[in-house]
């Protein structure tokens, strides 16, 4: 077989024809969408999810960083030290109750983050 | 101006990830995909439009990487070809010609598309005799109307061998075609 043999793509000129008239149809075959771009949307990787969580590893970060810098934990320690120290008679309700409200607040607002979650999956 | 209108929609899906725009992408190039894919799975309705979603995924995660070099619905198909081809590999493992062979009681089932099913399974048939780089080449050639250098693009042959691919594929096709009364 020679180059021009290898490298010729042309074929019998009736050949070809024949050919384009075998292949005419499918050319002008347009498959209708039925719903095929939409279910490809519901598909695309959830943008929005994946930045929701790089927010919150970000805000965990700086919250570990500036509660290291800051010694965050000499006040807690010096606050359970005066509880230790202090007759349960004279502790005031009104610091106990914010403390709980703010535990059920935190609690509360993961459990709905997690309930929207799961119903956008 | 059609590249232009297709750039702008790529940089908004890949810059601000505006998906009305990936929509609208999806619209305009779902026929071509699914009609290449059909032809190359020779018929396979259900496992064509598989192909061609995993098709748009991709596309969608590697917007970023289109460089507008080609044509939006060469790099498309180019997508398309790979999502075939990596098919076909984890096919060979199990079977290797299951996947197509399987194809054939769903030829014609596109009929309702067709003006002509009987036409369209003998396309099927006739693709079917081709080998697997012979009938991409020809289907992008004779089907979808692209040139050799595209369909070089698409394949990631070189030229002449794409030529080469075409001119046996052809005299393939000729000649089945002729024993079987089309000339």
């Amino acid at each position: 077989m020679t180059k021009e043999e290898i490298y010729a793509t042309d074929i019998d000129a009736a050949d070809e024809q024949l050919l384009e008239r075998f292949f005419s149809t499918a050319q002008q075959q347009t498959i209708a969408d039925n719903g095929f771009t939409q279910r490809v949307m519901r598909q695309l990787p959830d943008r929005s999810l994946w930045l929701s969580r790089l927010w919150t590893a970000l805000c965990l970060t700086a919250g570990i960083v500036l509660f290291v810098v800051c010694k965050g934990w000499q006040p807690i320690v010096a606050g359970l030290l005066s509880m230790v120290h202090t007759p349960l008679s004279d502790v005031h309700p009104i610091p106990l109750f914010i403390a709980v409200g703010a535990i059920c607040s935190v609690v509360m607002l993961e459990m709905g983050h997690q309930t929207g979650a799961t119903a956008s999956t | 101006m059609e590249a232009l209108s297709d750039m702008a929609l790529v940089a908004q899906v890949a810059v601000l990830h505006n998906n009305r725009a990936f929509d609208k992408i999806v619209l305009k190039y779902q026929s071509a995909v699914r009609r290449f894919l059909l032809n190359l799975t020779l018929g396979n309705e259900a496992l064509s439009d598989d192909l061609a979603q995993d098709t748009f995924l991709k596309a969608y995660t590697h917007m970023a990487q289109f460089r507008g070099t080609a044509s939006l619905q060469t790099w498309l198909f180019r997508i398309a070809y790979n999502v075939f081809y990596d098919h076909q590999r984890s096919q060979k493992g199990k079977q290797a010609s299951e996947t197509l062979d399987a194809a054939s009681p769903l030829l014609g089932q596109r009929a309702a598309d067709s003006p002509k099913p009987s036409l369209t399974m003998d396309i099927y048939h006739a693709l079917s005799l081709l080998k697997e780089e012979e009938r991409t080449c020809i289907t992008l050639q004779m089907i979808e109307g692209q040139p050799i250098d595209q369909i070089a693009k698409v394949t990631g042959m070189a030229d002449n061998t794409v030529k080469s691919h075409l001119r046996r594929g052809k005299q393939r096709l000729a000649t089945f075609l002729k024993q079987n009364g089309y000339d």
